[in-house]
């Protein structure tokens, strides 16, 4: 049973938005990634807790915007995220909200969950990098 | 002297603010401000006629469904296609399992939110509200998160995924269920069945629909402990004392689409208590208000194109346009359903105390009484060893809509193909007719009108404005969210839906 998950989200229709579903793609075509799921999570918001049911690590890949230079790729742990966004509502910020309810949706034993955010449309090299540092977490690599 | 309050709405679907002006504590003016340019409409034209079934999907990670079964009707519309009868089931109960799944999110994950306002500290029933609404833990909104969890597993048997299926095509559906998937359906059903009734009503939904006025529903409230506290119980008492049952009447114009997906069924037009059959015919999309090229944007949306205006002019201050039926603003969703239905408790609720935001989310809370009984039933008749598509071309040429009642109200879809591409497409939600700005007579539009005469008991937290704006359960896109870091906006950050 594949016991990690790598939970790829954003919009394949919007250049601006598509870089998590790019990352997706990157995944798929690695020969080696038999080991963790990989999903397409689309513009999923809280549709995306079974994901987070049975399996021991989640990462989730997604587009940031006005963190950093375009090209950044930056890790972002779970609970840095639920700390500093406390307003986090439904469903404008659908994942979030998921996110922030994790703890109090019986889910045991929580997996560990941490956010590859890419900063910029996402060039190939900023995609390749974003896909190594995922796996990298799921492989349990700091 | 009136004060200005703009209030960005940060529990509706993308970007949406509310701009009321405050004369001596109540709203003497709304004005809707849709801030963000969708332009679906302009991606799709040139593509193949088929690309409507996966774009349009994409609107909304909530109703992706409802656009996908819209914009299959259209197609069909243009051929006269007949759709398989197991196909037509599978497509009402995809519906039905999304109308549930809304319906409850957003009340207890929304809309009450609301109710945890600083400002009800005070109130004898807050401690108890914080305990069941507060976001992300409270008793109700996760067990609204789990309940709602499985319902579009339903979908997802029938249609492999959800949201952004692809399922649905002209002729009925591209799945094949058997007697297990079925099986495995009717048990996501019940079990959600079982929660809704325990959970929700503290009764089972035959025991609730029994009550069919207001008089009866108080009665219902008083008649045993399980009903006093169950959710539906404390949500209509907490309703009741923050004077929910007085603030939201729009005008009297309520709009329904068919709610099942046939071609050619009708929904209704209520105005004035009169009760009139749906024709599309009578939809115009006016822009007078809205930032849109007046003389190419504005019409019958099987005609009406979506060109934005090069600069902003002072009168236009949304990008929704003001669709109006019959030259009427028009409130769609959950509460004019009910009306145009006739519900009886609705019917009597809105006839004795008026419309208002507390009549509209107990509508939508009541909703899946009717909602459950149907899809349990659509199961039934499904017989797996019959066909789920009746093979259709694929249109080339020619002009068709769809149109649905969608979980937020009327959906429509209009096309028109031209040797297999895509010449012409506008898309109306039913946010855009609630969330409307004026139109070109001025009138508002049904948010705005529901908003003026609420009284505001602290101008710098309007907590009253949230209320009867989420009331109509908004949606107005889902691709952008902005969310602040510790209270500082660093920038935006995209994540999810």
């Amino acid at each position: 049973m594949k016991n990690n998950r790598i939970i790829c989200v954003g919009n394949s229709l919007v250049a601006a938005d598509a870089a998590g579903i790019q990352v997706f793609n990157e995944l798929c075509s690695r020969s080696y990634c038999h080991h963790v799921e990989i999903v397409n999570g689309g513009l999923g918001g809280m549709d995306l807790l079974p994901y987070f049911y049975n399996c021991d690590t989640v990462v989730l890949v997604d587009q940031m915007v006005g963190f950093a230079e375009p090209g950044t790729v930056a890790r972002l742990d779970w609970e840095d995220v639920c700390a500093d966004w406390q307003s986090a509502c439904m469903p404008s910020g659908e994942l979030l909200y998921l996110l922030k309810s994790l703890p109090f949706l019986g889910i045991s034993p929580l997996p560990t969950i941490c956010i590859i955010g890419i900063e910029g449309e996402g060039e190939g090299e900023t995609i390749k990098r974003a896909a190594d540092m995922a796996l990298e977490i799921v492989r349990g690599t700091p | 002297m009136a004060k200005t309050v703009y209030m960005p709405m940060n529990r509706v679907e993308g970007d949406l603010e509310v701009k009321v002006a405050i004369e001596d504590g109540v709203v003497s003016d709304a004005w809707m401000i849709g801030s963000m340019y969708r332009g679906i409409e302009t991606m799709l034209i040139g593509r193949n006629s088929l690309d409507g079934l996966v774009i349009t999907p994409r609107i909304c990670g909530i109703c992706s469904t409802s656009h996908l079964l819209t914009a299959a009707m259209a197609l069909e519309n243009i051929t006269d296609t007949l759709v398989s009868p197991n196909g037509l089931l599978v497509r009402n109960i995809a519906l039905g399992a999304e109308k549930l799944q809304n319906d409850l999110r957003h009340i207890f994950l929304m809309f009450a939110a609301d109710l945890t306002a600083e400002g009800y500290a005070s109130h004898s029933l807050y401690p108890e509200i914080m305990r069941r609404y507060q976001p992300f833990q409270g008793s109700a909104v996760v067990a609204t998160i789990l309940a709602t969890k499985k319902i579009p597993e339903i979908i997802a048997i029938f249609g492999g995924q959800w949201p952004h299926s692809s399922f649905i095509v002209p002729g009925g559906i591209t799945s094949q269920p058997n007697e297990a998937d079925l099986r495995q359906c009717r048990l996501l059903l019940s079990e959600f069945r079982r929660w809704y009734e325990q959970c929700v009503l503290g009764c089972s939904i035959d025991r609730f629909a029994e009550v069919e006025n207001c008089r009866q529903l108080d009665d219902w409230l008083d008649e045993r402990p399980q009903h006093h506290e169950s959710e539906l119980g404390f949500f209509l008492r907490c309703c009741q004392d923050f004077g929910l049952d007085c603030i939201g009447g729009a005008h009297e114009a309520y709009l329904s689409g068919p709610e099942i997906a046939v071609a050619n069924s009708s929904g209704g037009f209520l105005h004035n208590g009169i009760l009139q059959a749906f024709d599309q015919q009578r939809i115009v999309e006016q822009v007078k208000h809205a930032r849109y090229q007046e003389h190419n944007s504005s019409g019958h949306p099987s005609e009406a194109e979506t060109h934005p205006l090069d600069s902003i002019e002072h009168d236009a201050y949304s990008w929704c346009k003001a669709p109006r039926y019959n030259g009427n603003p028009s409130e769609t969703g959950a509460l004019a359903e009910a009306l145009i239905r006739q519900d009886p408790l609705v019917t009597d609720l809105v006839a004795t105390r008026g419309a208002s935001a507390l009549a509209r989310t107990l509508a939508r809370l009541l909703r899946p009484c009717r909602t459950l009984r149907l899809m349990e039933q659509w199961l039934r008749e499904i017989n797996p060893v019959d066909r789920y598509y009746q093979p259709a071309g694929v249109p080339a040429n020619g002009s068709g809509f769809g149109l649905i009642q969608a979980p937020r109200g009327l959906l429509g879809h209009w096309v028109q193909l031209t040797n297999g591409f895509i010449d012409h497409y506008q898309v109306i939600t039913p946010t855009t007719w609630n969330a409307s700005p004026r139109d070109d007579r001025d009138l508002r539009g049904p948010i705005e009108q529901a908003l003026v005469g609420t009284p505001i008991r602290n101008p710098e937290d309007p907590v009253e404005v949230g209320h009867v704006v989420r009331s109509f359960d908004l949606c107005m896109v889902c691709s952008v969210h902005a969310v602040s870091k510790k209270n500082r906006t660093l920038g935006r950050f995209r994540l999810g839906i």
